[in-house]
């Protein structure tokens, strides 16, 4: 039942002090005046309360359980970033107002941006992008603009066909052509194909490195050569981010502009799908083109710089996600420099066990040690008539998130995957039980396929009908009405 | 099993028996899987970055930082695109529950009602405040859903040319820009009328200079004042170009006419205002609404009511075949996370003030804004510009006060002191060479109003 549903003509749940004079306001405005704000709904405060607080029961999110998704990086959220983040010399703070009065905000900025640089070798930041794709395109229109500046007959992009959908998305929301490179037998970019497409009109080749297949990119020396001397850049995706920390950085690397998803890295909370943070770092000879203004620190003054001469303008109304950038800010703090490598370790050490425990059952898609995720197969199992999809939502009657399924797809090594992200965060014991679990319906998917097929059972919806609500569009309460 | 040394890590579960066991079962050393890195860019000898902070230091770190902000601030005279309203308790509770805060993207319905429903409820909302036929589930903030509107407008109507009005906020302005610019699309600007409005003859000679894809106003505008929008959408839709309106002050929606009342194809606008903390700048809520007919054309999430195997009520994200991780480089955005949470924060907040609640509180930033003007005007040192033009809850006023006076005059209040304009964004008036751009919300209760009219007396 929706809120509206719940709704009662006369009752309310708002309560200020103010003499309600609407028709002063309305003779103010005539002409432009709506009748009425239509069909708010009506409810109390505690019907309020109890709408939302029972949606978020029926809802699961890394504090219910193991959340596994694959490329998504669902570690722990810890709860000091979200009292730091509602500070309300935080919250209460105007992005318009003077510098000198929000230094310690800055002073946090710009303190992340130092620590960023750090983590990844990279020379300067921007913290404008609202979450990883606005990341992306900020960095592809970072390459567009210089390039425009530099060698304009440059306008493609190399994306290995393993790439996130986002990255051909962002390039050719920057304006580019894409170009899609193959991948070898052993999972990384296919370098004979690289070194045929690399020539003098594309502009920069898009990797996440390790990769959507959880291997780290082997051939990331040559290929960053090879891309430097025909005049190319490089572009890292951070969304893999969480296998490397202290162990090797992507400027060090070779890549020019790289974006870090701090919703999935440095643990601030997803939210059901945002708001998340992107902030994009770049080498010197770029910083130039960040989008203004960018927090700088001046005689221990911190200020926000405007004199970016090649900007490529702004991505936001303001500077960015704030109280995100502050729970980042917080958990590299807690961390510190041991902490943060002491997370990529164990994100790769669990990425591997989970491997080691699940290979007999649903076998790699390469046969080689993987970073901070593993894609598993469940090729075999349509002989039993059952799906992956199947598999994956039997896996929410024992209590479980399933993995990314069909994703990454280049057949013949990568079909019927599931994607395996456990993170740093989940206990031995915990792998263990979402392993076995996994082996359970292995075996239930040979005695008792339709248990799978109708899967699942004990969540509060059965499976949902998508071809239905995409033929019987309604998606608001006035198409409900048909008004 | 036991573990003789407590783990240094709060965050990070496994102790050191426990990885030496996984390792044996993996049957590799943590060096054998790294061994794939070029040796040359390693990081020797860690980070540098300082050591961790435990908890409490944590605390006391930020506390040491956050007091070099300025005091408490309990109303703003500074709008300009982010605005000071009153957060009812209710609203942060309910959307900091775990269950939201810590979910993905609703990918896997069975388990993701509560996000899904929430986001339908949310559209919902959006769909009646907007006045549109659709509305997806949020974008970043109001200036990147402004720029996703052009960019729609161009995808449809192909022209590349859009116009865009000059009383429209700057930093909307440049970010379509930033937008636009990669493809190609020439962004014309109409001018300002004496009224502060956008100048219809202007626009009227620039539609008939060339095809254009769409029109941007916005309502209030940057100035504070309410265009005619409907008059606007007459000229616009005579030369087959979108348009565009958008909202920088989401509380306007209680009060004024948008969408199909006003001849709109697409509203995009700016949600903080619907119980969400200015946070100095973020994160804020992109609302995107528009017509059905534009249902395969639009960017972002939606989320559509359908039924399960048991026929049962139940949401699911829809008219995905738009979508980046299915259309790659066709797709009609590259967005996947949008500001999800924002949006159920919207949905809380508006479910808390109600069809009446809102209403009254739209009203009472009128008056408010009035009585501030009023005021201002009564000490002698301002006036209003643009005087017959209608205002909703902010305005422009020229001063005698210099801005460094304004600020000190007030610095003793907990308020934030108003935008100052650059000269030649207005027109001059005798004797008064500074102009503001004042805001009045709910917020400023009259006492303290009163104290800042004493200030600037």
């Amino acid at each position: 039942m929706t809120l509206y549903e719940k709704s009662m003509a006369g009752r309310s749940a708002f309560s200020f002090g103010f003499e309600e004079n609407c028709a002063a306001a309305e003779a103010s405005v005539p002409e432009f005046a709506r009748a009425a704000v239509k069909l708010l709904p009506q409810v109390s405060e505690l019907d309020l309360v109890r709408h939302f607080t029972n949606l978020a029961r029926i809802n699961y999110g890394v504090d219910t359980g193991f959340y596994p998704l694959g490329s998504c990086t669902m570690k722990y959220n810890p709860k000091i970033n979200e009292r730091m983040a509602a500070d309300p010399r935080l919250t209460v703070r105007h992005p318009l107002d003077v510098a000198t009065d929000n230094q310690g905000i800055l002073q946090m900025e710009f303190q992340l941006k130092e620590s960023l640089q750090e983590i990844t070798g990279m020379d300067d930041f921007t913290l404008q992008p609202s979450c990883g794709a606005h990341g992306e395109l900020t960095g592809m229109l970072i390459i567009h603009a210089y390039m425009r500046d530099h060698d304009a007959k440059r306008t493609k992009v190399l994306i290995p066909d393993s790439a996130h959908g986002t990255n051909p998305a962002s390039a050719s929301m920057a304006g580019f052509q894409v170009v899609t490179v193959p991948s070898d037998e052993r999972g990384g970019v296919d370098m004979n194909a690289l070194d045929k497409l690399m020539d003098d009109t594309v502009a920069a080749i898009m990797l996440t490195n390790p990769n959507t297949v959880g291997l780290f990119e082997e051939n990331i020396t040559q290929i960053a050569k090879l891309v430097h001397a025909r005049g190319g850049l490089l572009y890292y995706d951070g969304a893999n981010l969480n296998a490397l920390m202290g162990l090797i950085r992507p400027g060090d690397l070779g890549f020019d502009v790289v974006h870090l998803n701090l919703h999935k890295t440095f643990a601030t909370p997803h939210g059901g799908g945002g708001p998340g943070a992107a902030p994009v770092g770049v080498k010197k000879f770029l910083s130039d083109y960040l989008p203004t203004p960018v927090v700088m620190c001046r005689d221990g003054q911190y200020t926000l710089d405007e004199d970016r001469p090649h900007t490529i303008g702004r991505m936001s109304g303001f500077y960015g996600n704030t109280a995100v950038l502050a729970r980042a800010y917080v958990y590299i703090r807690m961390m510190g420099r041991d902490g943060l490598l002491a997370a990529s370790r164990a994100a790769v050490i669990n990425a591997n066990y989970v491997k080691a425990l699940l290979s007999p059952y649903f076998p790699p898609a390469y046969d080689r040690p993987v970073m901070h995720e593993t894609v598993l197969s469940a090729k075999g199992y349509d002989k039993y008539g059952v799906s992956l999809l199947d598999i994956a939502k039997r896996l929410m009657d024992y209590g479980y998130h399933p993995p990314t399924i069909y994703f990454p797809h280049f057949p013949p090594y990568a079909e019927e995957v599931m994607m395996v992200e456990p993170t740093e965060s989940e206990s031995k014991e915990t792998m263990d039980s979402f392993c076995d679990a996994l082996i359970k319906i292995s075996q239930e998917a040979r005695d008792n396929p339709d248990l799978l097929r109708t899967a699942p059972h004990d969540t509060v919806v059965t499976r949902v009908d998508e071809t239905y609500a995409a033929r019987h569009l309604v998606t608001s309460h006035r198409d409900k009405k048909g008004s | 099993m036991q573990s003789t040394e407590r783990n240094r890590f709060s965050f990070i579960p496994a102790t050191g028996d426990e990885q030496q066991a996984m390792l044996q079962k993996i049957g590799l050393q943590f060096d054998d899987i790294v061994k794939c890195f070029p040796g040359n860019a390693c990081v020797e000898g860690g980070l540098h970055l300082p050591e961790g902070l435990t908890e409490d230091q944590m605390v006391e770190e930020w506390d040491t930082m956050m007091s070099r902000n300025s005091g408490p601030r309990k109303a703003s005279l500074l709008g300009a695109g982010a605005y000071m309203h009153f957060i009812p308790a209710v609203v942060p509770h309910l959307s900091s529950l775990p269950g939201f805060v810590t979910a993905y993207t609703p990918y896997q319905p069975e388990i993701s009602q509560g996000t899904l429903q929430s986001m339908f409820e949310f559209q919902s909302f959006m769909v009646e405040l907007t006045d549109m036929e659709l509305a997806n589930c949020s974008l970043y903030d109001g200036a990147s859903s402004t720029a996703e509107a052009m960019l729609m407008a161009h995808r449809i109507k192909k022209a590349k040319r859009v116009i865009v009005a000059a009383t429209v906020n700057p930093n909307y302005l440049a970010t379509v820009r930033t937008y636009l610019e990669p493809h190609g699309i020439v962004v014309d600007v109409v001018r300002m009328d004496s009224n502060g409005q956008l100048s219809m003859e202007d626009l009227a000679s620039q539609l008939s200079a060339s095809p254009c894809s769409a029109v941007l106003v916005q309502s209030p505008n940057y100035l504070g004042i309410i265009e005619d929008l409907g008059a606007i959408a007459t000229i616009v839709h005579a030369h087959d170009a979108l348009f565009v309106e958008s909202f920088t002050e989401a509380m306007a929606l209680g009060l004024l006419k948008y969408g199909l009342g006003t001849g709109a194809d697409v509203v995009v606008g700016e949600g903080q205002s619907l119980g969400l903390p200015m946070s100095f700048g973020g994160p804020h809520l992109g609302v995107f609404a528009t017509l059905k007919k534009y249902n395969r054309d639009f960017p972002g999430r939606i989320v559509g009511e359908s039924v399960d195997t048991k026929g049962r009520q139940a949401f699911v994200m829809t008219l995905r075949a738009r979508e980046q991780d299915i259309r790659r480089e066709k797709a009609t955005s590259n967005i996947c996370s949008n500001h999800a949470l924002n949006a159920l924060t919207a949905a809380v907040y508006l479910g808390s003030v109600g069809e009446s609640g809102f209403r009254a509180l739209a009203c009472e930033n009128v008056a408010k804004l009035q009585k501030l003007v009023t005021g201002l005007e009564a000490t002698g040192h301002f006036t209003r510009v643009f005087k017959q033009s209608p205002v909703f809850n902010e305005a422009v006023v020229a001063s005698s006060i210099a801005p460094e006076n304004v600020r000190s005059r007030l610095a003793g209040l907990p308020v934030f002191p108003p935008l100052v304009l650059p000269r030649g964004v207005v027109p001059d008036v005798q004797g008064m060479p500074h102009t503001y751009l004042v805001c009045a919300t709910e917020m400023l209760k009259n006492s303290l109003l009163e104290q800042v009219l004493g200030a600037l007396s």
